[in-house]
């Protein structure tokens, strides 16, 4: 994110790389955090996104730290009234296990999960990409009909495959996201870099004798950073959406997991009796997706405004 | 169109077979024996080596993918070995020799392909139910939103596609099923497809088509509203306004015949995913499709029902892949040469 950040920040002014304090990043940190805030608050489509966001952040970070039940202690006498009391704020789970607590802690595994596929996924995907759109050649070719073929194949099929012949772990869910991930990621880097090289810098990159690597990933990437970021903002929603479908299917993370979709998965059972044990999780999911799914929004309708 | 065609299928042939290759390396080459994945975590050793022997797992794995292949293409049948077996009868696996040829799943304990193709049946009826709707909704959606883009209409329509689209299947279900089946009783909430009960078949696929609706129409909309302000903004469209044609002209002939042009191969994408991606939707209604069949063949192991399924995926999303282009080609006039 460093390289890639435009050279009018805020707090990009001042000492070179290599004398920079601790203090000194800290303060570039915050003001790169402040800009984006500036610039996400010009759309009430994003901020009311980034709220989301960062409301289940702030709750999976300070789980440790909130006077919540254990997410794993089973207290059967709790399901005698299962609903919403002053004990249990959210009610409990068909195990009487609270629920708040193991919501919270949930948020944990999903943005624990998501940002390391997704981040994996994207180091992967543009490098492929953009290495294939710039030798072009019999290594695009190659490259391009792999995609194709990872993509043809229905992904759900995929990950099922993946995770019944592997066994379900942490480990082998960012495995099965990213397969689909890398892909995608791969083709829209490979269209944007096979439109910026043909422009006059990287000819004058190739002139001054710089390698291809340079040209790759100093001159190519961090101009194609735009559409790359805002797909991203989207594929954290559509991660933390497989991770639930994986978890509900039965093959996510084994059960005392507090994992959104696996509590759905349990609670679907008695969900003719208790639905409150259904919805509570349902509504944790779905605001974390429509949350990134705003800030993607919103940051599109922005850029599309400039 | 001809060498377009003929390029086409040559590429499709050679993405199916490497995806037969992947298949069969997933489903065969990973760790634990195909026979111990037949018969279960109950079978003693001694069952394993028959059904090793009989159905020739001990052969390389080259020689068994060739066979398997030769197998589907109706080139040989499947083999099995009687004498390995004389004391132990085993159902009657399909051995005839045909073109499509999957196997016999052990999990329904029938060929493949009287599970696989009634099942992809199912699906389709759900598929062609949900797109029925999905399709003029978000073109109409798409299009109010394209037209009047950026005023207050366009902006509350587009923040319900995303939010519609955002929430995942499965808590679609939950929600339904809660206020349909739960509050209000007036729909079922499993959807077997047998008309015995109390409730007929219609009323049982009303929920799993409004799943589908709901978490689909959004995007589709969204694909149609930016390709009509992109159509919009063409100088083409402006020199249809300038020379004086009214706005509904202009709107039915200029923008929305041009901006359906995208939209399409879109849409024809979302065949595909409607028919075999469905897995969450079949699963909270026990609807008998194709996804759950192979969720359930996954979970219990049923390699050949894995692999037919695996395959006939494929060939559904080379197939949809292939008429979205055609049909890119056979709308947009500039691409009928090339």
């Amino acid at each position: 994110m460093g390289k890639a950040a435009p050279t009018s920040l805020p707090a990009d002014s001042g000492a070179s790389p290599a004398r920079r304090g601790s203090a000194e990043r800290f303060i570039r940190l915050a003001g790169l955090v402040a800009y984006a805030w500036r610039y996400v608050r010009r759309s009430g489509t994003a901020t009311f996104g980034l709220t989301l966001v960062a409301f289940w952040v702030a709750a999976a970070l300070l789980a440790p730290l909130l006077p919540l039940h254990d997410p794993i202690a089973i207290d059967y006498a709790a399901l005698n009234y299962p609903y919403p009391t002053l004990n249990h704020w959210l009610g409990v789970d068909p195990k009487g296990r609270d629920m708040l607590a193991r919501i919270v802690w949930g948020a944990r595994i999903a943005l624990g999960l998501a940002p390391v596929s997704v981040l994996c996924g994207y180091v992967i995907g543009c490098a492929l990409g953009t290495v294939a759109a710039y030798f072009g050649g019999w290594i695009d070719t190659v490259a391009s009909r792999l995609i194709d073929v990872i993509l043809a194949f229905p992904v759900l099929v995929l990950y099922i495959l993946l995770i019944t012949t592997v066994g379900p772990s942490a480990l082998n869910i960012v495995a099965a996201a990213l397969m689909s991930i890398v892909p995608a990621v791969a083709r829209l880097t490979r269209g944007l870099i096979l439109e910026l090289k043909t422009r006059d810098f990287v000819a004058a990159a190739q002139l001054r004798g710089e390698s291809s690597l340079y040209i790759m990933f100093v001159e190519l990437l961090p101009n194609a950073r735009g559409p790359v970021i805002l797909d991203a903002c989207a594929r954290f929603g559509w991660t933390i959406v497989l991770i639930g479908i994986l978890g509900f299917l039965g093959v996510g993370l084994p059960p005392p997991t507090p994992d959104w979709g696996g509590m759905i998965r349990e609670a679907t059972n008695v969900l003719l009796v208790w639905p409150h044990m259904a919805i509570f999780p349902c509504i944790a999911l779905a605001t974390l997706v429509i949350g990134f799914n705003l800030v993607a929004d919103g940051i599109a309708e922005l850029s599309n405004r400039a | 169109m001809l060498s377009f065609i003929g390029q086409r299928l040559l590429q499709s042939c050679i993405v199916l077979l490497a995806c037969s290759v992947l298949v069969f390396s997933i489903t065969e080459a990973t760790p634990g024996s195909v026979a111990r994945k037949l018969l279960g975590p109950f079978a003693n050793g001694q069952q394993v080596a028959i059904l090793t022997e009989a159905l020739g797992l001990n052969r390389p794995a080259y020689v068994r993918y060739a066979d398997w292949l030769g197998t589907i293409l109706g080139l040989t049948h499947v083999s099995v070995d009687r004498s390995a077996m004389k004391n132990w009868s085993l159902p009657s696996l399909d051995t005839n020799t045909y073109f499509g040829n999957f196997g016999y799943s052990t999990l329904y304990k029938k060929p493949v392909n009287q599970v696989l193709w009634d099942r992809l049946k199912n699906s389709a009826l759900l598929a062609g139910v949900a797109l029925a709707f999905i399709i003029p909704i978000s073109i109409l959606v798409g299009v109010i939103c394209g037209l009047c883009r950026y005023s207050l209409l366009d902006r509350a329509l587009s923040i319900v596609c995303v939010v519609t689209t955002a929430i995942p299947e499965f808590v679609w279900g939950i929600l339904l099923i809660t206020v349909f089946v739960l509050k209000l009783g007036i729909l079922p909430g499993t959807a077997p497809l047998q008309a015995s009960g109390d409730w007929s078949i219609g009323q049982q696929l009303a929920l799993p088509a409004l799943v589908l609706i709901l978490f689909d129409f959004g995007y589709i909309a969204r694909i149609v509203r930016s390709s009509v302000i992109e159509v919009s903004n063409r100088p083409y469209v402006r020199t249809a306004v300038l020379k004086g044609l009214t706005r509904w002209e202009v709107v039915s002939r200029h923008i929305l015949r041009n901006a359906m042009i995208a939209p399409l191969t879109v849409i024809l994408l979302q065949i595909n995913f409607l028919i075999s991606g469905v897995v969450v939707t079949e699963v909270i209604f026990a609807y008998p499709g194709f996804g759950r069949m192979l969720l359930e063949a996954a979970l219990f192991g049923d390699v050949s029902i894995i692999q037919g399924a695996a395959i006939v995926a494929v060939l559904l999303a080379i197939l949809t892949q292939f008429l979205g282009d055609l049909g890119y080609r056979a709308l947009n006039p500039r691409m009928r040469d090339a």
